[in-house]
């Protein structure tokens, strides 16, 4: 009693001393600008006037306001066709997603299903050992994908790491249910909708989080089965808008001033497309996310927390 | 436990060779063509297609390319609006063709090439391979995913026009894409310059430029010699020619190579490998010991006195980087590949007029010749081949026909007659140019306002090549001389293009008719053969340490981390990397390339 009550002892700091509070502050509040700043700088950038943006010359506030990139961009109506193009395969991915996780994880809880452990085993191995690009590339041609949304759907739409997790968030829920479920008469179906699935929302919640923002991001697939622009998702539409604005000022001895000037004009205004490029791309990204983010911690901690 | 093993080894083997299998076959239906041997089997096509296609017997092509060209001044979705689109169409119907295009984003394109390639799945008859490096193009060539052009332009040309194309207009277009076993097997944009000017000049030569407006600013004189020239930059940032109160004009170069063009004034070749056309003699930069050590000394004094940035070139323009010339600081730099006139280059204040002005080559450096570095124009691009799947070898004979046509050749790259250009009473080709002196073939405004463009703007040279053939633009202007008579320029510049700018023609001209001096090629590459399988793997196994290393320790001397006194033990070094065995390799290409004109 005596030694909590008077004299300074080394446990001072762990009962919330000021400078403690003042020093932790400080360095989260460090942390946070390192953190935020970059995005914040891509911000101004993408509207101050481009040639202080060239320059480097904007540091706290925009210097000039100029939204040429931001009008480049959002004025082409493949931007909202590609928009239109990713929210479909977003919530169709995640839909089929959803579908085939719990379709092949529920069975593999059962302790009744025959040769339970070696289609576990049998799962493992495509998640080491897989085919690459060009066999896919054939047998999405094979299968007359090749050219078709549903190439890049069938590509992302399963994932035999999003089933291992769902299998072990099934285990987790008791045996008995199950079995109370089968005195009253509930068939397979009638236990997997009723039952697992309620039970189960925060591991589907994290799953659907997980593939939308998977979705969101993807292009690859898209470049590689998608030739035509009509089903390209959002983020080849933004690299070819980046691509394109790469204008090359060695144009043509034969062009006059007047046109040169316009090349320069295109050339210092299409440099600020990148940063622009980046706010439209996470903008939505970033408006959600604040509405899942207690989902995302709980995919993380999944399955680290036993008992 | 032990048949829990063998069971996944059972798995794993199973899986290995479902995958193995499913890598095998070929989804199309053509057999395949192998490099030595003549077009694959065809269709029941005489081998004689006749001048003319018989009325009805219309054949299809399937074309698969890219939708947007270098500048893109019409869009892809556009082009049912351009009239010019709808006569390139005839042009199409009156050779017999039926056209399927099957159109890729630019951007995308060499991606999808290559998957399908690689698989050789839904593979078009034609196929752009622009932007495909050379390797991938031969390894084509070697799996028999390209069938050879031979028997097309000299069985299958309808009008005998890609005939006369590949033996007598371009033979160097025939060269430049042959393989080790004699055919051709690419073809794609082509340039052919027969009287050897473009706007009067001597075209592509590579030229080091000080700012002209700056000169004039500060009452200097254009620089003559070595020391007029520092002299000048000098005096651009002590008197901080564009006041913004800071010494910081400076010369913006790629200090990393040759081709600076003050290289040039000491007689140093442009590139790591340069041809040497007085004796088409491959040379290499390292080789010239007294030049470059003049050269690089020099570069070392304009670094010390801060004259020289050594960081801000943009590998990728070719040119300072856009912060560079945002700052309004670059007194002096190197245009690459350029038609040398004085040239408009951005800078911040986009309301001032700005010129950049060439300067050589001779700088009277003595105890060296400098060199004239340039490109002789008449050049062509492997972006496109005709692929396996292409079977009907009449109908892939009368595309090819087309596009070595003059019609075809006019309307891609000069635009359509009467909204473009005309025929002057001297018979020669004339361009249109509006009441605002815009070019109407190449100023996008106006192509929208007529609803006309050349091919090459519309769809772009990644569906269709630009055949830039000089041959048909003026069958009075072709005069087989090397020089620029002045009686031919003031053609030239009154009557064929007298709206062109003329302030950088002087030193074009006179840089042009100057033979003494040894000539070499900017574009190594326009010079040479395919490789061969053994040079392809000699020039892989070296060039790129070589280079890396070259341009390591070129940039190194020049800001001062490495001395010249070592420089015997550089070269070694390189000799070491292979330096003699590429010079003996591209000595072997080119020579096969000459061999084949």
């Amino acid at each position: 009693m005596k030694r909590i009550m008077g004299s300074k002892n080394s446990n001072r700091i762990k009962q919330g001393s000021l400078a403690a509070d003042v020093v932790i502050y400080l360095m989260a509040a460090a942390f946070a600008l390192l953190t935020l700043y970059p995005m914040y700088y891509v911000l101004i950038l993408s509207v101050s006037d481009p040639q202080a943006a060239l320059t480097m010359k904007v540091y706290a506030f925009p210097k000039g306001f100029y939204l040429g990139g931001y009008q480049r961009i959002l004025s082409d109506s493949r931007l909202w066709l590609s928009y239109r193009n990713t929210i479909m395969y977003a919530s169709v991915m995640t839909a089929v997603m959803l579908t085939t996780c719990t379709c092949v994880a529920y069975p593999l809880t059962s302790p009744m299903l025959i040769g339970r452990k070696f289609i576990n085993m049998f799962l493992m191995i495509p998640m080491y050992i897989s085919g690459g690009l060009i066999p896919t590339f054939i047998l999405m041609t094979k299968i007359n994908l090749y050219g078709s949304p549903f190439a890049v759907i069938l590509l992302g739409s399963y994932s035999i790491w999003y089933i291992i997790l769902v299998r072990s968030y099934f285990a987790s829920i008791p045996e008995t249910l199950r079995e109370a479920a089968r005195i009253d008469g509930a068939n397979s179906y009638r236990i997997l909708w009723n039952i697992y699935l309620p039970n189960s929302k925060p591991i589907l919640a994290v799953i659907a989080l997980y593939t939308i923002i998977s979705a969101w991001n993807s292009w690859y697939n898209a470049t590689i089965y998608l030739p035509q622009e009509t089903w390209q998702p959002l983020q080849l539409f933004l690299r070819r808008v980046l691509v394109e604005s790469s204008v090359n000022l060695a144009v043509d001895a034969g062009a006059t001033e007047a046109e040169m000037i316009d090349a320069v004009r295109r050339k210092l205004g299409n440099e600020q497309i990148k940063y622009a490029l980046i706010i439209v791309s996470t903008l939505p990204m970033l408006v959600i996310y604040p509405f899942f983010q207690k989902y995302f911690v709980k995919g993380i901690m999944l399955g680290s927390v036993k008992g | 436990m032990q048949s829990k093993r063998i069971l996944a080894l059972f798995l794993i083997s199973a899986m290995l060779v479902t995958m193995i299998t499913g890598c095998t076959g070929d989804s199309t239906a053509q057999p395949a063509a192998s490099p030595g041997s003549t077009a694959a089997s065809t269709t029941s096509a005489p081998a004689n297609a006749g001048n003319t296609a018989p009325a009805g017997d219309i054949r299809t092509i399937r074309l698969l390319g890219g939708t947007t060209g270098q500048y893109d001044p019409v869009r892809w979705d556009d082009r049912e609006q351009y009239s010019s689109w709808r006569l390139f169409l005839e042009i199409v119907a009156d050779y017999g063709i039926k056209l399927e295009i099957e159109p890729v984003p630019s951007d995308q394109l060499t991606t999808t090439v290559q998957t399908r390639m690689a698989t050789a799945s839904n593979l078009p008859d034609v196929i752009a391979v622009k932007d495909i490096a050379i390797e991938s193009l031969v390894k084509f060539i070697q799996q028999g995913l390209v069938i050879p052009l031979n028997p097309l332009f000299e069985e299958y040309s309808a009008r005998g026009n890609s005939t006369r194309f590949f033996t007598e207009i371009a033979p160097f277009a025939r060269a430049l894409f042959s393989y080790e076993d004699g055919n051709t097997y690419y073809f794609g944009s082509t340039v052919q310059r027969v009287t050897g000017i473009s706007n009067g000049l001597r075209f592509n030569v590579y030229a080091h430029e000080i700012r002209q407006d700056w000169l004039e600013e500060l009452g200097l004189g254009f620089p003559q010699n070595l020391s007029e020239y520092v002299s000048a930059l000098k005096a651009f940032q002590e008197q901080d020619v564009n006041g913004n109160g800071v010494k910081d004009e400076v010369v913006v170069v790629d200090i990393s190579k040759t081709g600076t063009g003050i290289a040039q004034w000491f007689g140093v070749g442009s590139e790591m490998f340069f041809v040497d056309m007085t004796d088409n003699k491959v040379g290499t930069p390292w080789h010239q010991k007294q030049e470059m050590l003049l050269y690089i000394e020099f570069m070392q004094e304009l670094y010390k006195d801060g004259l020289l940035d050594a960081g801000s070139f943009d590998q990728q323009t070719k040119l300072p980087s856009a912060a560079k010339l945002a700052e309004n600081v670059v007194s002096a730099l190197t245009q690459p590949n350029r038609n040398v006139s004085a040239n408009l280059i951005p800078v911040s204040n986009l309301d001032r007029q700005v010129w950049y002005h060439p300067v050589g080559p001779d700088m009277g450096v003595e105890g060296v010749e400098p060199l004239v570095s340039y490109s002789s124009g008449s050049s062509a691009s492997p972006d496109f081949a005709f692929t396996k799947a292409c079977t009907d070898l009449v109908a892939a004979g009368r595309f090819l026909d087309m596009i070595c046509g003059p019609e075809y050749s006019l309307l891609a790259n000069k635009g359509e007659e009467g909204q473009h250009w005309y025929w002057n009473e001297k018979n020669f080709l004339v361009d249109i140019y509006d009441d605002q002196n815009r070019n109407s073939a190449s100023n996008k405004d106006v192509m929208f306002e007529k609803k006309s463009a050349p091919l090459w703007a519309m769809p772009g040279t990644y569906m269709l090549p630009r055949m830039n053939m000089e041959e048909y633009f003026g069958p009075d202007m072709i005069l087989i001389s090397d020089s620029i008579t002045d009686e031919r320029y003031e053609i030239w510049t009154t009557e064929i293009n007298p709206s062109v700018d003329k302030r950088g023609h002087v030193y074009g001209r006179a840089v042009a008719n100057w033979p003494k001096w040894m000539l070499h090629d900017t574009n190594t590459k326009e010079l040479m053969a395919l490789p061969t399988d053994a040079q392809f793997q000699t020039i892989s196994q070296y060039s790129i340490d070589l280079t890396t290393y070259a341009e390591e320790t070129l940039s190194k001397l020049i800001i001062g981390q490495l001395s010249l006194d070592d420089w015997d033990s550089y070269v070694s070094n390189m000799e070491k990397m292979g330096l003699s065995v590429l010079l003996e390799t591209y000595q072997e290409m080119h020579d096969t390339y000459r061999a084949g004109l």
